[in-house]
């Protein structure tokens, strides 16, 4: 649904269609690759983005909050992923949207298969981020998940830049409310700490569901 | 086209990307409960909102967002000017866009060679409603947001926002309060 009131979004929104044509849905007619019972056909293929050469992230760590601060490595135990999302919790729009929408991702998968999926959120607004608001935001959305905040803006500035992640918070006056701009991507990370989709703003819960199963399908716990 | 635009479009392109890839229809499991209320639909008003919604804050979470359809049946121009809500939802309410940050910046993103895929939100004074045009208010674009919000928005629960129009004044709706887009 676009912005009807945008025309330039309306252009863009034509050369989405034909580039996705060319590359997103590249020869897979399957109606549905998600959890459909497909008769071993076409070979599935992903919805987000795979860059080549793959990012390598197995050598990041970052405290984990809900383990009193233990760092917690990019590299999830053997036949696991981990999702990991770079964001704030003043965010209104952005952050809570893919929260929910991984949230209803993991939802729709079945719980052994779910499992077998972590999320971990890293601040980029450590500031405002306390160890118990970033808790609290992430257990709005899950279970367990994993709030990693560090207070060290070397090592926080690492991480990100091992995912290739920016942000950049917006000047304010002390105490005053500000925004931060920062890169809106999923990163799925496998056992072996490789980033092996990535999901930009925007991919359906059904689509990430899809990407997870159809991951873990290739990744069996061993 | 610019090198500048030609950057937007990337990006554009990017985050716009899984929203029609393969025409899906939007089957995720959400709940798919009762139509939203949220609709003005006065017969010689022609300015109607549809499918208002504001998002489920986490208790810890200062700011929350609201969404909606704005169509204007009319023959003029409007626009969308201000919105409140009442002080027990939240201190203040703007008109926020979300927005990747080559459009409404020239700074470098270097990133991963896909644009980086940064997102930046800012404050917009107006949200342009041309007459018989519909301007659409979702994740990832404008929204209302709530600063300082008084109480965690709970699922279940509506949430009255009045919108101000250049031409049609104030038109109030009640929001539902979800967890998810309907």
């Amino acid at each position: 649904m676009e912005p009807r009131s945008r025309p330039l979004a309306r252009a863009l929104a034509g050369v989405v269609a034909l580039l996705l044509a060319a590359a997103a849905c590249g020869g897979d007619d399957a109606p549905a690759d998600a959890g459909s019972a497909s008769t071993t056909a076409a070979p599935a293929t992903l919805h987000g983005y795979q860059r080549e050469p793959s990012l390598e992230v197995g050598h990041v760590a970052l405290p984990d909050v809900s383990a009193g601060g233990a760092p917690m490595a990019m590299r999830p135990p053997a036949g696991e992923l981990l999702l990991v999302y770079f964001g704030y919790t003043s965010c209104p729009d952005i952050c809570p949207t893919t929260m929910a929408d991984i949230r209803v991702a993991l939802e729709s998968m079945p719980p052994e298969l779910a499992e077998r999926v972590a999320v971990a959120m890293v601040t980029v607004d450590p500031e405002r981020d306390t160890d118990e608001v970033l808790t609290g935001y992430l257990e709005h959305f899950f279970d367990r998940a994993h709030p990693l905040r560090t207070d060290d803006p070397d090592e926080l500035a690492a991480a990100a830049q091992a995912f290739t992640v920016q942000w950049e918070i917006e000047e304010h006056e002390p105490g005053e409310a500000y925004a931060v701009g920062h890169t809106s991507v999923t990163f799925v990370v496998d056992d072996t700490g490789t980033v092996v989709v990535e999901w930009p703003f925007g991919v359906r819960s059904r689509e990430m569901a899809a990407d997870l199963t159809l991951l873990l399908s290739e990744q069996e716990p061993t | 086209m610019s090198r500048h635009h030609l950057r937007a479009l990337a990006v554009a392109a990017l985050v716009a990307l899984p929203l029609v890839a393969c025409g899906d229809d939007d089957g995720a499991a959400t709940d798919t409960s009762a139509p939203s209320p949220g609709t003005v639909d006065e017969a010689d008003e022609p300015i109607a909102i549809a499918g208002a919604w504001a998002r489920t804050s986490p208790s810890m979470a200062t700011a929350g967002a609201a969404y909606a359809e704005i169509t204007n049946a009319g023959d003029e121009d409007d626009a969308l000017i201000g919105v409140s809500v009442d002080p027990s939802v939240a201190d203040r309410a703007e008109l926020h866009e979300t927005v990747p940050a080559d459009d409404d910046q020239d700074d470098d993103a270097t990133g991963g060679g896909h644009g980086g895929g940064m997102m930046h939100m800012r404050a917009v004074e107006e949200i342009p409603v041309p007459a018989g045009g519909t301007a659409v208010l979702e994740p990832g674009g404008y929204h209302v947001m709530l600063l300082d919000l008084a109480a965690p928005l709970e699922v279940g629960d509506t949430v009255e926002i009045t919108f101000t129009f250049e031409r049609a004044g104030d038109v109030v709706v009640e929001a539902d309060i979800r967890d998810t887009a309907p």
